[in-house]
């Protein structure tokens, strides 16, 4: 059996990948969408799937139903989008790093974002839609900020150590914001700040849509450099990449995929580390490959996150960003354990 | 027969769609009903309050999580014995449950800003939706008013005013044999971290406070705009000592009337020394959620719980 196979579209665009790659992603592919089914039948509500079906058909859907979909739809997409482009920025940022702990978290990426929506809306009272635009911009000045200022460094450690450092400057900052409101504003700002999709919109969605369709092709474009990149700066030089150059790109990608989702959802915490982590253990290595896993294995955990926040415990609703650290620690604590075992087998 | 049967229907439906223009605090232009029958509101102890004292027709409202696992609606269970057995749980505090509020078919949705800016175009759906802003530095009785007019309630709300100012008048002839008038401090203790908080704003207790003619200590006017209150150290406890220090309590947590003192010891011991309001025993606490939203009841409570040392104070 051979280990690599060819995909062709219609004659002119020919892409080869692992058969375990292959078999992953059509996998992943039909669990996210069993799992984006399920969850439109899940809520407060009953809905039974015939009606489900009528309406994903289109051939006919009693109101109620047609009401009830406008509600579930746009956090299930989002959830599948947001999944997928935080998953994305935490692999682009794990191979620019070399460092399997990076996340959008990790770069103070996220906290940049949650630190201009929070100045956005306590400090210049922007309305709702003008907060997103404030916490895009947010995210995007801090990764470049991190960026060069870790610039004459040229080192992945570097980098990771500026972002920590001005994650918590930002963190700090954002805190002494919340504590200057009222009580209202505070509680509020703590319940944001959990990740929830519950506020978002068709237009969120339309414009996480927007981005990732921008991105997307930009990442396909420049994966190519990832894995000289995963084998250090003089080897990826010497194979003709740029380092520096991919780094500034890649760091700016993660940014711009991870900041509109923080501003609509609040930040996700784990995400992007885990689904690049499991994404690895799925299909191994390779860069390419590993991006995409890592994009849909993000998808069906935020979806799964959200689905089982909203449903679980009612009418307690639960913030997907909760579910997801939860599950983040437990993998952490579960990959520790088999890491520990297969040294004690070695030894 | 058939046919008057169905002219009264239409007439009954005609009236029951009347609808009105209401502009809200977010500057939306909302059609709502001119006397909604099926009113969901969002925010306990702000619109549930209000609208619960004017007598609308609540159908639902938001409610919190009690550590014995039940839930409660702030403010109106302390002021008007309020409950999830009168009206339905709309979400719980802070995790907005889109679907539930849909299922109590309301056919006006009163949210505040706040919490609901962001998911006021998915409420829209559902029924007609009030923006209620709190925080925007207006006078929590001036949005009253306001909100008393979006519900066609202005007539309630006049009765409850008269009667308040009745209550208000009655007092101040009390003062009106001492000048000058009592000065106060409108704080809360926090004796975890040793800290006073120092209130500029404080619902139905500053308000009634302040239209007797209560002065403020000066320390009151330094809290920044844009916030209610200010957190300051033991060192400034001096910039309290008023005439009369109010503060209040939450009896959920075990407080009671009494555990100022207490609190008061452990962030400035010895306070009893040099609070004049100590000697006088004018330091009053009241129920947090009783005196602090915005409700008529809160005010005559705050007044009926100053007027026997206001008796003192006058002779």
């Amino acid at each position: 059996m051979r280990d690599t196979v060819t995909l062709s579209f219609r004659g002119f665009l020919h892409l080869q990948c692992t058969r375990r790659f292959a078999v992953c992603t059509l996998m992943l592919l039909a669990l996210m969408a069993a799992s984006a089914v399920l969850a439109l039948g899940f809520g407060s509500t009953a809905v039974s799937i015939l009606q489900i079906g009528g309406w994903i058909l289109g051939t006919g859907s009693d109101a109620d139903t047609q009401a009830i979909m406008q509600l579930r739809w746009p956090r299930i997409a989002a959830a599948m989008l947001g999944g997928g482009m935080v998953a994305a920025s935490g692999h682009l940022l794990q191979v620019v790093s070399r460092n399997g702990l990076a996340d959008p978290g990790l770069l103070g990426i996220s906290q940049g974002t949650i630190a201009a929506v929070i100045f956005g809306a306590a400090v210049l009272h922007l309305s709702p839609g003008w907060l997103s635009v404030a916490g895009l911009a947010g995210g995007m000045l801090t990764a470049t900020f991190v960026l060069v200022l870790s610039w004459r460094l040229i080192s992945s450690n570097g980098l990771i150590l500026v972002g920590i450092a001005v994650s918590i400057l930002l963190g700090s900052l954002t805190e002494i914001i919340m504590i200057q409101g009222n009580m209202m504003q505070f509680s509020r700002w703590l319940t944001w700040s959990h990740g929830s999709l519950t506020a978002v919109s068709a237009e969120d969605v339309t414009i996480m849509a927007v981005w990732a369709g921008l991105l997307l092709p930009l990442m396909a474009v420049s994966s190519r450099a990832m894995a000289p990149l995963l084998l250090g700066h003089d080897q990826a030089a010497a194979l003709g990449v740029a380092p520096g150059k991919m780094l500034a790109i890649y760091t700016l990608l993660a940014a711009a995929l991870v900041a509109p989702v923080v501003s609509v959802a609040g930040p996700i915490a784990f995400l992007g580390l885990i689904s690049a982590h499991l994404a690895r253990r799925l299909v191994g290595d390779r860069p390419g490959e590993v991006l995409i896993t890592a994009m849909l294995v993000g998808a069906c955990m935020l979806l799964w996150s959200d689905t089982a926040g909203r449903i679980l415990f009612l009418p307690v609703t639960v913030p997907a960003g909760i579910i997801i650290s939860v599950i983040g620690v437990g993998t952490f604590l579960l990959a520790a354990w088999v890491n520990g075992a297969k040294d004690n087998a070695r030894s | 027969m058939k046919i008057v049967v169905a002219l009264l229907s239409l007439l009954l439906l005609g009236s029951a769609a009347e609808a009105r223009t209401v502009h809200d605090h977010d500057g939306h232009t909302v059609e709502v009903p001119e006397k909604p029958q099926r009113i969901v509101s969002l925010h306990d102890w702000t619109l549930t309050v209000m609208a619960r004292e004017l007598g609308a027709p609540l159908v639902g409202s938001t409610g919190r999580l009690a550590a014995d696992g039940s839930y409660f609606i702030r403010g109106a269970r302390e002021l008007f014995g309020l409950d999830f057995s009168q009206v339905a749980l709309a979400s719980v505090h802070g995790q907005p449950d889109l679907e539930r509020i849909r299922s109590l078919k309301p056919d006006l949705i009163l949210a505040n800003t706040g919490d609901y800016g962001d998911l006021r175009s998915q409420l829209t759906t559902i029924a007609p939706t009030l923006m209620y802003n709190p925080e925007s530095g207006r006078s929590p009785f001036e949005l009253y008013a306001e909100l008393a007019g979006w519900l066609g309630r202005q007539e309630r709300f006049d009765e409850l005013k008269a009667g308040y100012e009745r209550h208000l008048a009655h007092l101040r002839t009390l003062l009106a044999s001492s000048p000058p008038p009592p000065s106060y401090a409108a704080i809360l203790t926090n004796p975890k971290d040793g800290t006073i908080e120092v209130l500029s704003q404080y619902g139905a207790l500053t308000t009634a406070l302040d239209d007797l003619g209560f002065t403020r200590a000066p320390i009151m006017a330094t809290v920044p705009v844009g916030t209610d209150r200010m957190r300051v150290g033991a060192e400034s406890i001096g910039e309290i000592d008023m005439d009369f220090i109010f503060t209040s309590y939450l009896p959920e947590t075990g407080s009671s009337e009494q555990s100022v003192l207490s609190d008061l010891h452990r962030i400035a011991p010895g306070y009893q020394s040099f609070l004049k309001a100590h000697a006088s025993g004018h330091i009053i606490s009241l129920s947090r959620y009783e005196i602090y939203p915005a409700s008529f009841k809160g005010l005559d409570l705050v007044l009926s719980r100053i007027e026997p040392p206001l008796k003192a104070w006058a002779n």
